[in-house]
């Protein structure tokens, strides 16, 4: 087993401490910030999104797996930006107006993260305006939304009218989750996607910007 | 014009073309099963179309088999009917609990002497009145209260007349030859009765719950209660979850009148039911008492609310309120009957869970104690030295079967009870028939024993035959299995279950299970804390709600459901808001209790609590 392999390992088993060490390692032997990214980080957390979409592994886990890789990428983003390797999308995220659950969502953050992109996390209670101010300042590929309520569900369809309005509709892809949203309800309501999971979010979203 | 013919009793009614079935089903007096309320979301208002079948909408193909698709199942909330049809509910998807049930019993007057005064609000005091003549001329009034104070022998001066009562005074004291029963309740006469009625003095208590309701006839002279029935909600084909129902009167015209009438209804037929069985008489039922989640609370009195959903969480009002029968439309009870509706702490805290204090009597516990209902919506009270806390954490509906691969309701045909060992397994089926699915209990159960050899791990995850620990027998290891992809346990194989389908729990159940248990737990956790106290804390632990009642303890501790204390610690009380509202009922002085601890409860509000997320975290494995 290599380096890379080992810390894809560490990374599902949630040894943070242990992933910092091996990407350290890792960069002394002359691998480049990128390729430890793409072959150990994001391969591991690539792992555990399958196994958590089939139900193998669960929130736990996940989030240890996380806070791994973040360990990681904190060694890593340094050297990244010096060579200016840039992320491979933008997402605005946040769970939807008078909506206040973010577990899912969060566990969202983490898969896209996981996967590649920068995040620019809106928290809970996100009022269409400020999702439209985000879309302004950060200029994303996606905007991904979340709601666990029958109630809040409907703020969606508000915020796209409203990216619409902006004229900003066209410049990014709508993604949206939670438990009582439905593919249907994606369709009815002109979102470009729906994922049932956060694994499938993370596919998703890099299958939206077209990269692969 | 479009026919419906509703099978199996051929019944006909005739709609507008495009009317939705749905509707003609709630119009037909039939209760579909439904968890969204008629979205196309939850895909449980299954019906099937014998003539007239329809093309399947999006949502159907989405929610339905192509199987059902071709064998004419439909949802009743998306189909439109243009051309007459024949249309069959299952039983299976009519909400459970139709009929009306008795509830066990219990002696209050036993039961409840210690910790209250019987104190009702209603009186009824018979009177000798003196006839009138010429050298005797007071008033027809006049001489009742003569009467009454003669009999009382105290100055009862404050006791006022309503006019209604003095147009029917004179002619009724004649007709009774002046012997009478006057009715004093609220401090007013409010009913005067021909002849000695003294002993026919009734009140009833009911409990409003978001599934069940449940009413009790009191004879307020002994404070025993004489009839106790419960009945299903029958608001709950607009949804099985109180935002369901908020969403309903928000989005549908009439929404708020149709969920008022639904819950009167309910309320009407329990109270129908208790007076034919009771032989007691309408009009001797003077006073009713209300505990109810506060969406109940609001829905029952025509009060909008949806500003108990979205964000701040307010509710209209949070004090008691009393008022008269006839100030609710058509409920059926004589017009001047009074109601009383118990405190509500919260948007998601009701009278319902107020009345639990009181009953259980927190707000004066010197030990701690800890009252936990277990329901959709999981509401959790902490008592130290009469202080106290209160959260609502919403669970989800995973321990009434729902959403589970082969779960059910606790009816008839539910697996309520399994034990496993490393070599036998066995259970018990509600009617000792064969089993249909699986229930809250039974899940709780099983889950247990499989974390206690082995089947399951303390991640949740469920082994493959492969991982399967040694020492476990092979006709057990065997269980251990694979559908269309995914790991189960098989509980009951398809030849000895009454629909022919395997009974099993899959990867994914356990994940919900996880999820609606690390709820709860998070909640109980999360209030300890705020009370600086720990587990081991706590005194007593009161499991109120049917739920409670039928868990095996024990298991439930050992999947982290409930904190870990003593056994010896534990109560069951049942219905505690039931009861509170009985005792609320029996004496004035409960009232002014609740009256006075309601704004004293501390609501802790778990949505925006900092720690939720990290206990959740903590709790979800076993
Ligand atoms: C935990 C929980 C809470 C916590 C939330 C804490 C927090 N910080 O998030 C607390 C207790 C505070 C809470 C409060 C409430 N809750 Co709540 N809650 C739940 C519960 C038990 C689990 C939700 C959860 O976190 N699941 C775990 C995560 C990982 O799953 P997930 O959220 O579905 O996310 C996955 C996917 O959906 C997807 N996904 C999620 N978001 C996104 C976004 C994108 C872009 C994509 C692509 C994918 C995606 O990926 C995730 C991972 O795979 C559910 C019941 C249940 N069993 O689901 C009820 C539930 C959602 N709650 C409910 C209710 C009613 C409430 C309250 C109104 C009631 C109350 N008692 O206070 C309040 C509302 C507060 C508010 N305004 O938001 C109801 C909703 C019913 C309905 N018809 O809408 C539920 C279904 C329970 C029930 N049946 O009664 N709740
Ligand atoms: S899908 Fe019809 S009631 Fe939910």
């Amino acid at each position: 087993m290599n380096n890379l392999e080992r810390i894809s390992e560490a990374l599902q088993k949630g040894e943070a401490e242990k992933i910092t060490e091996l990407v350290r390692l890792a960069l002394t032997e002359q691998r480049s910030p990128e390729e430890i990214l793409d072959n150990g980080l994001i391969e591991g957390m690539n792992i555990i999104g399958v196994k958590f979409k089939e139900h193998e592994i669960f929130l736990p886990e996940v989030l240890m797996a996380a806070r791994a890789m973040y360990a990681g990428l904190d060694v890593l983003n340094p050297l990244l930006a010096q060579t200016g390797v840039k992320k491979i999308g933008k997402v605005v995220l946040g769970t939807v107006k008078g909506d206040l659950h973010d577990i899912g969502k969060n566990l969202v953050k983490m898969m896209l993260e996981g996967t590649g992109f920068e995040v620019f996390d809106l928290g809970v209670d996100v009022s269409a305006d400020k999702f439209i101010a985000a879309v302004r300042e950060h200029q994303p590929d996606i905007v991904a939304m979340s709601a666990l309520l029958t109630t809040t569900m409907v703020f969606m369809s508000e915020v796209i009218n409203s990216l619409q309005s902006a004229d900003l509709r066209k410049k990014v892809k709508v993604i949206i989750g939670g438990a009582p949203v439905t593919q249907h309800y994606a369709d009815q309501i002109g979102a470009d996607c729906y994922s049932p999971d956060a694994a499938t979010a993370a596919e998703d979203a890099k299958r939206l910007i077209k990269y692969s | 014009m479009v026919r419906v013919t509703f099978l199996p009793n051929n019944e006909n009614i005739e709609i507008a073309n495009g009317d939705s079935l749905w509707e003609t089903i709630l119009k037909a007096g039939i209760r579909p099963n439904s968890i969204c309320g008629g979205k196309g979301i939850c895909g449980r208002c299954k019906v099937l179309l014998k003539e007239g079948i329809t093309e399947p909408t999006v949502q159907e193909t989405e929610l339905l088999s192509p199987e059902e698709i071709k064998k004419g199942i439909r949802l009743a909330c998306q189909t439109r009917l243009y051309n007459n049809c024949t249309v069959e509910i299952l039983p299976e998807n009519r909400t459970g609990l139709q009929d009306i049930f008795p509830l066990n019993r219990v002696d209050n007057a036993k039961d409840f002497k210690s910790s209250f005064w019987l104190d009702a609000n209603v009186e009824k005091i018979f009177l000798t009145v003196d006839k009138p003549s010429l050298l005797d001329q007071r008033s027809d009034w006049g001489r009742i209260k003569e009467a009454l104070v003669r009999k009382k022998e105290k100055n009862l001066n404050y006791l006022q007349t309503p006019l209604p009562l003095l147009k029917k005074l004179p002619v009724l004291l004649r007709e009774a030859d002046f012997i009478v029963t006057v009715v004093i309740c609220n401090g007013k006469i409010t009913a005067l009765e021909k002849g000695d009625t003294a002993d026919k003095v009734f009140g009833m208590a009911f409990d409003l719950g978001t599934t069940t309701v449940a009413g009790y006839l009191i004879d307020l002279k002994t404070g025993k209660e004489v009839s106790a029935l419960s009945k299903t909600n029958s608001q709950i084909s607009y949804g099985d979850n109180i935002i369901s129902r908020i969403d309903f009167t928000q989005n549908k015209e009439n929404g708020l009148a149709i969920l008022q009438k639904e819950i009167i209804n309910t309320i009407n037929e329990l109270i129908n039911e208790t007076i034919q069985n009771t032989g007691i008489s309408r009009d001797n039922i003077y006073e009713i008492t209300i505990a109810a989640n506060t969406c109940i609370h609001h829905l029952f009195l025509g009060i909008i609310p949806i500003y108990l959903a979205s964000s701040p969480f307010l509710a209209a009002f949070n004090r008691g309120l009393s008022l008269k029968a006839k100030e609710i439309p058509a409920l059926y009870l004589s017009p001047e009957t009074n109601i009383y509706m118990l405190p509500t702490i919260s948007a998601f805290i009701g009278s319902d869970v107020l009345a639990g204090i009181l009953f259980n009597g927190m707000n004066d516990r010197e030990e701690i104690t800890l009252l936990i209902d277990l329901g959709t919506n999981g509401e959790v009270i902490l008592s130290k030295n009469g202080e106290l806390w209160a959260c609502s954490t919403a669970a989800g509906p995973a321990f009434e079967g729902i959403g589970i691969s082969c779960g059910m309701r606790a009816v008839e045909g539910a697996i309520d009870r399994v034990k496993l060992s490393k070599n036998t397994i066995n259970r018990h089926v509600i009617g000792n028939g064969n089993p249909k699915g699986i229930c809250g209990s039974g899940i709780i159960d099983l889950v247990s024993d499989m974390l206690r050899i082995g089947l399951i791990d303390k991640s949740g995850r469920l082994m493959t035959k492969k991982e399967c620990p040694s020492g476990i027998s092979e006709q057990i290891k065997n269980r251990l299995d694979i559908k269309s992809g995914e790991n189960i346990f098989l509980l009951v194989k398809e030849n000895e279950t009454e629909e022919g389908k395997e009974i099993y729990l899959s990867q994914k159940d356990i994940r919900e299970i996880q999820v609606a248990k690390a709820a709860i737990a998070s909640g109980i956790k999360i209030l300890l804390r705020e009370a600086a106290l720990e587990t081991k804390d706590i005194g007593e632990l009161f499991l109120a709600g049917s739920f409670g009642n039928f868990i095996n303890i024990e298991n439930a501790i050992k999947i982290d459901l409930l904190p870990n204390i003593s056994l010896k610690r534990i109560s069951l009380v049942g219905n505690a808001a039931g009861k509170g509202a009985e005792l609320a009922l029996c004496s004035r002085r409960i009232r002014e209790i609740g009256e006075g601890i309601y704004k004293d409860v501390k609501y802790v509000e778990l949505s925006t609590h900092p720690n939720f997320s990290k206990e959740f975290m903590e709790t979800i494995s076993f």
